[in-house]
């Protein structure tokens, strides 16, 4: 094995991997050697002296040599001698093992690995995208959240403004309404007012005249007391009257 | 274990170990005498292949014997086991045997085909290199368990006369690693021819660069490399097995049959359980690693631009 020129030119020539594989099964092999040679020479260097001390059981000594090394013994041996109906034998055992399993057995366990293999990447490759898809729903949920937020403060901005202006508007309008009340309850009042000075100076008048003639014991024309009587209440001044309700 | 004894170093406790199993060696040798050396057993003959079914087509003897009951059980092994895992395969969820297959199958293709064959290459062969692996592997491991083979040897259970466990492999003999070494030696002879034709693979045997005046030479060592790589293929893997057997046999009782020295079994028989796990936990499966290694190194080298 050490002397395969081939090995060792491959070795040396390129590929050093398929090189030192080469080296690697050569000093096995080579090392495999020595125990099986130490222990056959160890053997013979035994049977040679105790042939040498007891001459008398060399026949014995050289039976046990037999069965130890068959191999010394190559002319015969069956041990070491090929039997061709066996070889037969195993070249129809292996070759059925060769076929049965190229046709049925290495095909489908190739499949088999090859489409584990691909469901391995499919599944990372489909986590993979579901993460990726995960993180784009998870980025738009955060975007969506985001104008969530900014719309609800809109609308709670909106809401206060309204919120304002109808308060606003109901302060105006309860304004208004309230001078409207009171316009009317101030006309309200200066119409009675009116009608009071009204009826007071026909009233007055009317008592004026009575008492005149009382005094005078002459009936004035009724021209002439009307126009007495008002002349003096134009005299009067009625807007003491008026004043207060109108300040 | 007493306080002192954990104190030790590592180094110091197997020296202990090691000189107190020398020290009963030593005790169990001169106590015990031997009860005489049995001439009778022969331990070889637990290798023997026996025809049990004679079968003779003109000069080749195809009879069924022990191997080729191995070679059976190996290839009924394999295929049952593969073709199991393979009908398994739509299953996702892989129970431990599927996923111990599965390994061994990627395996193959990384470790031992990938790195020595290019795509289309490793494609073509792979089967090839897988079953050998496989085949091999399973012929391994099968000749580590103990099957009632052994004919020669009969336990009589009422009445029935059971042949005696025995361990053996198909692997444990010449004929088949050297039957499957010539499958691969032919195929990558050819697939080297195909791919560079003849004369121009028998060219790139030569490695390029190498001086005109050299080059004879060099062939010549190549064709003889070539022819050796048969030898060492088949024997590498046979002798491994064969001399696992022999040692396991040997510890586990040969020994002490053999000398006629029922005391040593006491030393030898923690060593047989020793090298038997030894074998079926590294040696089967290196084994059959190695030899689908090599063939797939060949085969890429056979097609390979420069060797």
């Amino acid at each position: 094995m050490a002397l395969d020129p081939g090995i060792l030119a491959a070795a040396a020539a390129d590929v050093p991997k398929k090189g030192l594989q080469a080296i690697a099964l050569g000093v096995g092999a080579g090392l495999g050697t020595i125990g099986p040679g130490i222990g056959v020479g160890f053997i013979f260097g035994k049977v040679i002296e105790s042939v040498t001390r007891q001459p008398e059981m060399r026949d014995e000594i050289t039976s046990i040599q037999c069965l130890s090394v068959p191999f010394a013994k190559s002319s015969g041996n069956f041990l070491v001698s090929p039997n061709l109906g066996l070889m037969v034998w195993t070249l129809i055992a292996f070759l059925i093992t060769l076929y049965v399993l190229k046709r049925l057995a290495f095909p489908r366990i190739a499949e088999a690995l090859d489409k584990r293999q691909r469901a391995i990447d499919e599944s990372i490759e489909a986590a993979d995208r579901t993460r990726r898809e995960a993180d784009e729903i998870l980025d738009e949920y955060r975007e969506r959240l985001k104008q969530a937020r900014v719309q609800a403060e809109e609308i709670v901005v909106r809401a206060r403004k309204a919120a304002e202006n109808t308060e606003r508007e109901t302060v105006e309008h309860a304004r208004q309404t309230r001078e409207e009340i009171l316009e009317q309850a101030r006309r309200d009042a200066e119409a009675s007012i009116q009608q009071a000075v009204g009826e007071l100076r026909r009233d007055m008048a009317d008592l004026t005249v009575l008492a005149t003639e009382k005094v005078t014991r002459k009936a004035l024309t009724d021209d002439d007391q009307r126009r007495l009587v008002e002349e003096a209440l134009g005299e009067l001044d009625f807007d003491a009257l008026s004043g207060g309700s109108r300040n | 274990m007493t306080a002192w004894w954990k104190g030790l170093k590592t180094r110091s406790k197997l020296l202990l170990i090691a000189g107190a199993f020398l020290a009963i060696t030593v005790f169990v040798g001169i106590a015990f005498p031997s009860a005489g050396r049995n001439n009778a057993f022969k331990p070889q003959n637990e290798f023997k292949l026996d025809p049990w079914v004679s079968i003779k087509l003109g000069p080749l003897d195809l009879s069924i014997n022990k191997a080729v009951l191995y070679l059976a059980l190996a290839a009924t092994l394999t295929i049952a086991t593969m073709l199991y895992i393979a009908n398994r395969m739509k299953q996702a969820h892989p129970n431990r045997m599927q996923t111990a297959v599965e390994l061994s199958y990627t395996f193959i293709r990384d470790q031992i085909a990938g790195p020595s064959l290019d795509r289309r290459m490793a494609q073509k062969w792979f089967a090839f290199i897988g079953t050998l692996f496989l085949f091999i592997w399973f012929s391994n491991l099968l000749g580590y368990i103990p099957l009632p083979t052994n004919t020669e040897e009969t336990v009589n259970i009422f009445g029935i006369n059971v042949p005696a466990f025995a361990i053996y492999a198909a692997t444990a003999n010449l004929s088949a690693p050297l039957a499957l070494t010539l499958v691969v030696w032919f195929s990558y002879q050819i697939e080297g021819v195909r791919a560079k034709g003849f004369l121009g693979y028998l060219r790139s045997w030569i490695p390029a660069g190498t001086p005109r005046a050299m080059r004879p030479l060099l062939f010549a060592i190549e064709v003889i490399s070539q022819f050796v790589r048969i030898i060492s293929l088949s024997v590498r893997l046979f002798a491994n097995i064969l001399a696992g057997h022999l040692l396991i046999l040997f510890m586990g009782g040969g020994l002490v049959v053999l000398l006629g020295l029922a005391a040593i079994g006491v030393v030898t028989l923690p060593l047989a359980v020793i090298f038997f796990l030894f074998e079926v936990v590294l040696i089967a499966t290196l084994q059959a690693f190695i030899f689908a290694t090599l063939t797939a190194i060949y085969l890429g080298e056979s097609v390979a631009e420069s060797h």
